[in-house]
């Protein structure tokens, strides 16, 4: 057998614990293994580690469904089939550990998802369950129609979407991409390459540092928009409202749109771009003394 | 690349067939131009229906023998009086002209024309979207139905504020981009919600 299609090496067991059975799985997988996990109702907690192994512990109540799972080196898929719709109580955990790198997909309907010290790509999806994400992943793809979605960590490509769930990011770095319908935005961050959000009513606050080859776009039908930026920012503005109304420093009382720089370098045609559209919500640009 | 050019190779484009430097100059032009992304947006969308069609439908019967004798019997002369044709002729000018003095009467913004034309394709694909939607909608469970369609009615009533609007400010350029902006909304969340039923 090769080193990299390690199969399946260990089944530890099935325990029965009262009302509910724990299940367990371990097996070798390579370092950017591919691993798919479903469970719709529940819990699901992803762990990066450092070592090249999946081990799984599933925890499932009376007519929580029932585990499966398994993979190759490459690939790996498990998760709860089965699962009583009208189960009203807590539904099955997942508690996965899998190496640092590997490249994560999980699908949930209300089950929460937590994922923590993971550095490759993951890719989570859920209808009302939320998302949380500790750490800082190469790409990070998170999707809930009504669940809130929580980032922390230096994540460097980040795309998000919602419905009504809200959004909050917190330290992540580089390319940041948010679409929401209702839930609002919340970003927190040193500097941000580039930024684009979205939302039809959601509010958007966004704090953060632009480089000069930056750009942050933020558009929406009536959210509000309140950016606080470092006071000695390099930046072109551009911000209009069709009703809404613009607080900026630079921009007269009244004004549905303006168009002005801040900084030396932006005077001279650099800075970072910046872009606010909105048809009812309010803008405002508020300046951070303590320059982050 | 003008309009017509990303027209001719629109379906190539989408199928990857398209030459990867004329895909690259299609690309730079659709995301300056709302028209062609509509257009973009409505090439995707046939994709995925269009993939499982057959190539060729063979007729149940064989029509060749009825057609084949018609064709030699050459085309129908028709025959008319003079005075008529010339009455014909001078009716066919005045009611031309009569047309052209309306249409230059009445002024309409060129732009407004063209951004109904392009408003007409988000709109055809809004439809086909919210179709597919519609099919997968009774397999999904009625809370996921219900959170669903309190969204989509969130974004429906941002789309009809804009589309209010700019029937006040027809020329207005901004709230143009931002009906175009509520429909892709649309399209963009109607899509994920009939895809919550192929992936579940």
């Amino acid at each position: 057998m090769r080193a990299w299609t390690w199969g399946l090496a260990g089944l530890i067991g099935a325990v029965p614990l009262g009302a509910q059975t724990k299940q367990s799985k371990a097996f070798a997988v390579a370092p950017d293994v591919a691993v798919r996990i479903h469970n719709l109702v529940g819990l699901v907690r992803v762990t990066g580690w450092d070592r090249d192994s999946i081990v799984v512990a599933a925890m499932i109540p009376r007519g929580g469904g029932s585990f499966f799972g398994g993979g190759s080196g490459r690939f790996a898929k498990m998760g709860i089939e089965g699962q009583d719709p009208s189960l009203t109580g807590p539904g099955s955990e997942l508690d996965v550990k899998v190496p640092r790198g590997a490249r994560v997909w999980i699908k949930s309907a209300s089950a929460r998802v937590e994922l923590t010290n993971l550095g490759g790509e993951v890719e989570a999806t859920s209808i009302t369950g939320s998302i949380e994400l500790d750490g800082a992943p190469r790409v990070t793809t998170l999707e809930s129609i009504d669940g809130d979605v929580t980032i922390s960590g230096a994540a460097t490509v980040v795309r998000i979407r919602t419905g009504a769930g809200a959004v909050t990011i917190t330290g992540a770095r580089g390319d940041v991409a948010v679409t929401t319908v209702q839930g609002p935005v919340t970003v927190d961050s040193d500097q941000l390459l580039a930024g684009r959000i979205t939302s039809v009513s959601g509010r958007v606050t966004v704090h953060s540092g632009v480089p000069p080859d930056g750009i942050l776009e933020v558009e929406t039908h009536d959210g509000d928009v309140l950016l606080v930026l470092p006071a000695a920012i390099d930046a072109r503005f551009d911000l209009s409202t069709v009703k809404g109304a613009i607080h900026a420093a630079a921009a007269a009382p009244g004004d549905r749109s303006a168009r002005f720089t801040l900084g030396k370098k932006a005077g001279a045609g650099r800075g970072a771009g910046i872009t606010v559209r909105t048809f009812s919500g309010g803008i405002r640009i508020d300046s951070n003394p303590k320059g982050g | 690349m003008t309009c017509d050019g990303v027209r001719d190779r629109l379906d190539r484009h989408v199928a990857g067939t398209l030459d990867p430097a004329e895909s690259g100059a299609l690309a730079e032009h659709v995301a300056g131009c709302a028209a062609c992304q509509a257009d973009l947006e409505a090439a995707r969308f046939l994709v995925a229906p269009t993939a499982g069609l057959r190539r060729e439908i063979v007729p149940a019967a064989d029509l060749w023998p009825g057609i084949a004798p018609r064709l030699g019997a050459g085309p129908r002369r028709l025959s008319l009086p003079v005075w008529w044709l010339v009455a014909a002729a001078v009716f066919l000018v005045a009611v031309s002209s009569a047309l052209t003095v309306a249409v230059v009467r009445r002024p309409r913004p060129a732009a407004a024309v063209d951004f109904a034309s392009t408003e007409a394709r988000y709109q055809q694909a809004a439809l086909a979207v919210a179709g597919l939607y519609e099919q997968a909608r009774d397999s999904l469970a009625p809370d996921t139905r219900l959170v669903l369609e309190r969204n989509l009615a969130v974004i429906e009533r941002a789309l009809g504020e804009a589309r209010e609007a700019l029937r006040s400010d027809p020329a207005n350029r901004t709230i143009e981009a931002m009906v175009v902006a509520a429909y892709r909304r649309k399209i963009d969340f109607l899509e994920r919600a009939a895809a919550l039923d192929r992936e579940s």
